[in-house]
């Protein structure tokens, strides 16, 4: 088990070499003097594009321009973000807690919503129940984020003026900056800080600019774990030992309930990666339509304006928690589950 | 199995206890809450709160080369002078006793040297009182620093006679010296020396590319320039984000920063000792908020004073009670632009490069019939009024509406007949018989050029059955690179002014050397000529041959198509009391002293 | 005698089509997603009769009187209305069925190719061709899907085509992983061993018994990513890298129509229609994929087809 972690961490390094090389080469068919406009916000900066072509030597053989990336970033330094105005580490600590706190938010709705829904179809296969929820599924997941993100925020925010867009309203925001004494952003994240610092309607408040983004975010993912609940449940349901229990005269309810589910869980997990990828993709439409600058949006504007530090730090930073979490995944599988071996 | 379970389950459940814990106890706290909101509630007469889709870049006034720095800077720091009210040629003091000018003698050596008498007691926001020595410490810094990319050519043209603190690459010899010589401390005045009379020089201080004042103390403790002409080289070109004052601030305007969290909000406090009046709003937000719908809504709903409007919205808004809109036209036009030798290397747009009725041969556009024949195809009436609703300044040469010696020249009128007309005598009749094949492409999200691609593509098209056009799209970065490397026949792009004078746009458009007239290819001895001579000359009689002559040479050679000339307009909430509207300060700009509730 | 058996009989593999397609069509969502499916197809083959293009050579742009930003209501003349820009929903719609189409068959085409010839070759071959697939496949993976494929389609220009050929580059990973896994399962199987022990020729065995068997987790895939990645496409087009503003393209359509889903505030429905056809669209193809991609898993899947 030991030499199979400690594997897996010798594997880490190769993937960080790996994800920045593949980005760094992506990223190398772009011109020069288009690496270079990227420093070009008005007409007038364009005349100075040849100049920093030589200025930042985006015109050096390949190599050379990685060797000295990778000298950077050993000396600590991830480079300079020009879609956050910051230095790349600075910038990714005032994102992060805003999509962090949204999927804190979000992901137990997910589980719990999704477990209980693909539950109840695989339960009662092909009746109205389990087309109903499927179809729900497919609909809510079909319909592109962005556009229910639109609706709900026309309905709640349009029609009653409930549950407006942002992080936090503006009065709070200023309080906070006003009474550094009384508050204090431990996290970041003004839900945690408010319950941190004791100040509770400064929670309530960033709960209520949350509701909107959390449902959207919820609706988004919730339709995989629903489907993959209902085919793990279909399976457990057809095995031995659940007819064997049914022969034995145990009620539907516990065969449901307490030996299938729990076993159609584990392939649940096997989507966890596909989840995170889900809620990535779901923070992007959420984050730009309530006007929440988080990370999906931050890397969203990093890789249409090809703001090179930030693509390629965050996707070795992604590239880490993935390893890292199947990683976990793994070792839980063989806690889990005696017949698999780590070798 | 039952340990995932339960794991899963424990994992999950603690999630949910962090997220609704706060939401059961909310009720016992609300009362606190109500407290602050009432309390907020009271005092919000002296907040504004604007929604824009703008980032900020970067505070340093050295180095801000674009609106969204410009707005921002100069609600913290303040200019020797400014522009008053509308006027782009009128001025008023601001850090200076008075506008030099002939009269007061502020201006004299026929135009060479200007004396800044310079006002006492002005404070900083971190403490300091503003001197004469702060004042040449300022502009002198910010040449020094002159940051690739950055709107320092300006003030070194001006007082130094050269564009840029270097040449290829190397720091020109000498240069320091000249512009620690340019501007002197006497007694309580500043005198700045140019080395040749430059005309548009005040409006170019009035402006936060290069007239920016600061504290000379505050500057050197935090890492700038130290005021040595041996040193200066060290902080020449610094790269983007390590200019020393990126994020912080010591002005002397009526707000300091007090706080700028970047892609989400920029937060303004008046600072109390303001050596002017007090202004009455007391707290300035500027929001960022990408997403129309929702900064409509916010506009709506009163939760922000003003919001950004783009053109295309303006029909939803002009109907919404409470709101109130200001049309400000600006000094900014857009033009297609004609390129007369495309670089035929590895182009897509030009299809076979040859005149054989699958492509466009490279100097397509340099027979005056095709241009003339894009012309009349350009349909302005009804451009103005489909896209723009009529609320629009349509050019007829670059010289912007609104600065001197503008002259409305002929235009070609829309009329297909004279197109055709047109395209049957270009190159002598092959291209009516062959007939040809290219691209026309427009920067992505700019819906009023991508129209205007449309129209010229489908009216040149509805002439000829042969004749084929493609409208293609592409992020303006790609943009920029790609016409400066002549690969599109023609380039729909815009220019806002630097400074308000013809020179600015003349040149750029025309001039062989211009931005747009070298990546034209085009090239006209009598242009290239006058443009050199208007920029320097004194006498406006002159000055007014000049650009006049240009303007017509604009029609006679129909080198372009202009396109608009751009009006913003300016959406608030109709409570909001105060704004004055400049030609050159567009949508994302804001005088936050000005307003009130 | 020997010679009319298997003629007399039916060939195994017809039979167990024969169940699969009568399981298959036993579901009455699956006869509603086919014939969806149906409808689209009809559309698309017939657009240029149920509208006719304007221009020969450029059939998916879609035509437009005016200029102006505003969307107008169904007409006669647009009977679904017009978008901003004056552009013919009808005509977006119908020719965006074709578009729809040809996004799904060609990224599930292309990353399909790719992701079953590399992994059955991984699978079944294994070896230092295997370990160096799966650690590529690795490092693709831990990239996210839509940060990879928003710089690719920087990288090689806006447009459909890009975004095609994105989604693909970054979609073909998941097929390597679901054949690969499954070849590794049959290749020590008796019927597998005792073929090879018999002299027959790799590639016959791949193709005579390993692909047949391992091919129904590709199908109900492909099945349902020829509706997902009309929504990726459309998410593309939200974030500024789709198609130009009058391009037949479901997605590009909802993408544009956002800035009008929130009307006046005396009435906020007032351009319900810029949203509701393209949306309506892509929620009906996207549902008709799925049903089927459902009714194949149910029907397919050893463990659940005899219930």
């Amino acid at each position: 088990m030991t030499a199979y972690i400690i594997r897996r961490l010798l594997f880490l390094i190769f993937v960080l070499f790996g994800v920045s090389v593949l980005i760094f080469g992506l990223l190398m068919t772009f011109s020069p003097e288009r690496r270079a406009a990227v420093y070009v916000t008005t007409p007038q900066q364009a005349k100075d594009i040849p100049k920093l072509v030589k200025q930042y030597g985006l015109n050096d053989p390949v190599p050379i321009q990685y060797a000295r990336w990778v000298k950077e970033v050993a000396s600590g330094n991830l480079g300079w973000s020009l879609v956050a105005a910051r230095p790349v580490a600075k910038a990714f600590w005032s994102y992060f807690p805003t999509t962090l706190e949204l999927n804190l938010l979000a992901s137990p709705l997910v589980i719990i919503v999704g477990i209980w829904l693909g539950t109840l179809a695989g339960v009662h296969r092909d009746t109205w129940i389990d087309h109903g929820t499927r179809i729900g599924a497919i609909v809510g997941w079909s319909l592109p984020t962005f556009l229910f993100a639109l609706v709900l925020l026309m309905i709640f925010y349009g029609y009653y003026g409930l549950f407006p867009p942002g992080i936090i309203s503006s009065d709070t925001s200023l309080w906070v900056i006003n009474n550094p004494d009384k508050f204090t952003r431990y996290t970041g994240m003004y839900t945690i800080d408010g319950i941190l610092n004791g100040h509770l309607w400064v929670t309530w408040d960033a709960l209520n600019h949350l509701v909107l983004p959390v449902l959207t975010q919820v609706i988004v993912v919730v339709a995989l774990l629903m489907r993959v609940m209902r085919s793990g449940m279909l399976e457990e349901l057809s095995r031995d030992y659940v007819i064997t229990a049914k022969a034995k005269g145990a009620d539907a309810h516990t065969i449901n309930i307490k030996h299938a589910r729990k076993n159609a869980l584990i392939p649940v997990i096997t989507v966890a990666g596909q989840l995170v990828a889900l809620s990535m993709e779901g923070s992007i439409a959420v984050e730009v339509v309530f006007s929440r600058q988080g990370m999906g949006w931050w890397l969203a504007h990093s890789a249409t304006q090809l703001d090179m530090p930030v693509l390629m730090s965050v996707c070795m930073f992604i590239g880490v928690v993935f390893v890292l979490s199947n990683l976990i995944i793994d070792i839980m599988y063989a806690y889990i589950d005696p017949r698999i071996q780590l070798q | 199995m039952r340990k995932l379970v339960m794991l899963l389950l424990a994992f999950s459940l603690l999630l949910a206890a962090c997220g609704e814990k706060p939401e059961m106890k909310k009720k016992a706290e609300k009362t606190p809450a109500t407290e602050t909101k009432t309390a907020a509630q009271v005092g919000s007469n002296d907040k504004f709160i604007l929604e824009s889709y703008g980032t900020l870049r970067t505070l340093d006034p050295a180095c801000g080369y674009d609106s969204v720095s410009h707005m921002r800077i100069m609600n913290i720091y303040e200019p020797l002078i400014f522009f008053d009210g509308s006027a782009t040629d009128k001025f008023i003091p601001v850090l200076a006793t008075e506008v030099p000018s002939l009269e007061n003698g502020g201006i004299s050596d026929g135009g060479k040297t200007y004396t800044f008498k310079i006002r006492k007691g002005v404070k900083f926001h971190k403490g300091g009182e503003l001197t004469a020595e702060d004042v040449a410490y300022s502009i002198k810094r910010h040449m020094v620093v002159d940051q690739e990319g950055g709107p320092m050519w300006m003030m070194l043209e001006a007082l130094v006679g050269v564009p840029s603190t270097r040449k290829d690459g190397k720091i020109r010899e000498g240069v320091f010296e000249k512009i620690d010589k340019a501007v002197e401390v006497k007694g309580d005045e500043v005198v700045m020396h140019l080395p040749k009379p430059f005309p548009p020089f005040l409006a170019v201080l009035a402006y936060s590319y290069g007239g920016i004042i600061m504290d000379k103390e505050w500057c050197v403790e935090n890492g700038c320039w130290d005021g040595t002409v041996e040193n200066a080289a060290k902080y020449n070109n610094p790269a983007f984000g390590s200019e020393p004052l990126h994020k912080i601030e010591n002005g002397t305007a009526p707000y300091y920063m007090l706080k700028w969290e970047p892609s989400v909000e920029f937060i303004f406090e008046r600072f109390d000792d303001y050596w002017g009046p007090k202004p009455a709003i007391k707290t300035g937000i500027v929001r960022y908020n990408q997403e129309w719908s929702s900064r409509k809504l916010a506009l709506q709903n009163g939760d922000a004073d003003r919001v950004l409007v783009d053109p295309q919205y303006l029909a939803e808004v002009e109907n919404m009670p409470g709101v109130t809109i200001h049309p400000v036209p600006q000094l900014s036009v857009t033009g297609a632009i004609f390129c007369q030798k495309i670089n035929p290397e590895a182009n897509p747009n030009i299809g076979s490069g040859k005149l054989d009725g699958k492509g466009i041969p490279v100097d397509f556009f340099s027979d005056i019939h095709v241009r003339k024949a894009f012309l009349h195809a350009f349909d302005r009436k009804t451009y103005a009024k489909d896209v723009w609703n009529d609320q629009v300044v349509m050019p007829t040469s670059p010289n912007a509406k609104g600065l001197p010696y503008y002259k409305q020249v002929p235009v070609y009128e829309f009329d297909l007949e004279k197109a055709a007309e047109e395209m049957k005598q270009a190159f002598g009749g092959q291209i009516w018989e062959k007939g040809f094949k290219m691209v026309i492409t427009h920067n992505t999200g700019n819906d009023q050029r991508e129209a205007a691609a449309h129209m010229l593509a489908e009216n040149i098209m509805s002439l000829n059955p042969k004749f084929n056009i493609e409208v293609r799209n592409m992020d303006w970065k790609d943009y920029v690179v790609a016409y400066r490397k002549y690969q599109f026949p023609m380039f729909i792009i815009g220019w806002g002014a630097d400074f308000p004078d013809p020179d600015n746009f003349m040149f750029t458009f025309m001039s062989s050397d211009g931005v747009y007239g070298k990546f034209s290819a085009y090239k006209n001895e009598e242009v290239d000529r006058l443009c050199k001579e208007g920029r320097f000359e004194v006498d406006p009689a002159k000055r007014k041959d000049i650009y006049e002559r240009l303007q017509d040479i604009w029609y006679e050679d129909a080198v372009g198509c202009m396109v608009y000339q751009k009006v913003d307009h300016f959406t608030y909430r109709d409570n909001v009391k105060g704004f004055v509207p400049h030609p050159m300060l567009d949508h994302e700009w804001e005088s936050l002293k000005l307003l009130s509730k | 005698m020997e010679a009319t058996l298997p003629t007399k009989k039916e060939h195994p593999r017809w039979r167990e089509l024969k169940f699969t397609l009568y399981r298959i069509f036993r579901n009455p969502s699956a006869i509603l997603g086919f014939s969806l499916l149906l409808f689209f197809l009809g559309v698309a083959v017939a657009a240029p009769h149920l509208a006719p293009p304007k221009f020969e050579h450029a059939p998916y742009q879609m035509p437009h009187k005016g200029y102006s930003p505003t969307p107008k209501p169904p007409s006669a003349a647009n009977i679904f209305g017009t978008s901003s820009g004056q552009y013919d929903i009808y005509y977006g719609i119908v020719w965006g069925a074709r578009t729809a189409f040809k996004i799904g068959l060609f990224v599930v085409g292309f990353a399909g190719i790719i992701g079953i010839s590399l992994g059955v070759i991984a699978g079944y071959f294994g070896g230092w061709f295997d370990e160096l697939l799966m650690r590529f496949v690795d490092i693709v993976w831990s990239i996210p899907l839509l940060v990879l494929a928003m710089t690719i389609v920087v990288a090689f220009g806006r447009g459909l085509e890009n975004i095609m050929l994105a989604l693909a580059l970054v979609e073909w990973r998941w097929y390597v992983r679901v054949i690969r896994s499954e070849v590794i399962k049959l290749r020590g199987q008796e019927f597998v061993e005792a073929a090879k022990l018999m002299g027959v020729s790799d590639i016959k065995i791949i193709f005579r018994h390993i692909l047949p068997n391992s091919i129904y987790p590709v199908l109900i895939m492909a099945s349902m990513d020829m509706g997902s990645m009309v929504i990726s496409a459309s998410f593309m087009s939200f974030v500024g890298l789709g198609a130009p503003k009058g391009y037949a393209d479901w997605g590009q359509m909802v993408a544009l129509a956002r800035n009008y889903i929130v009307g006046p505030p005396d009435d906020p429905l007032k351009f319900w229609y810029t949203i509701f056809f393209p949306g309506i669209s892509i929620i009906l193809f996207v549902l008709a994929w799925n049903l089927i991609g459902d009714a194949l898993r149910d029907a397919f899947d050893p463990k659940l087809r005899r219930r």
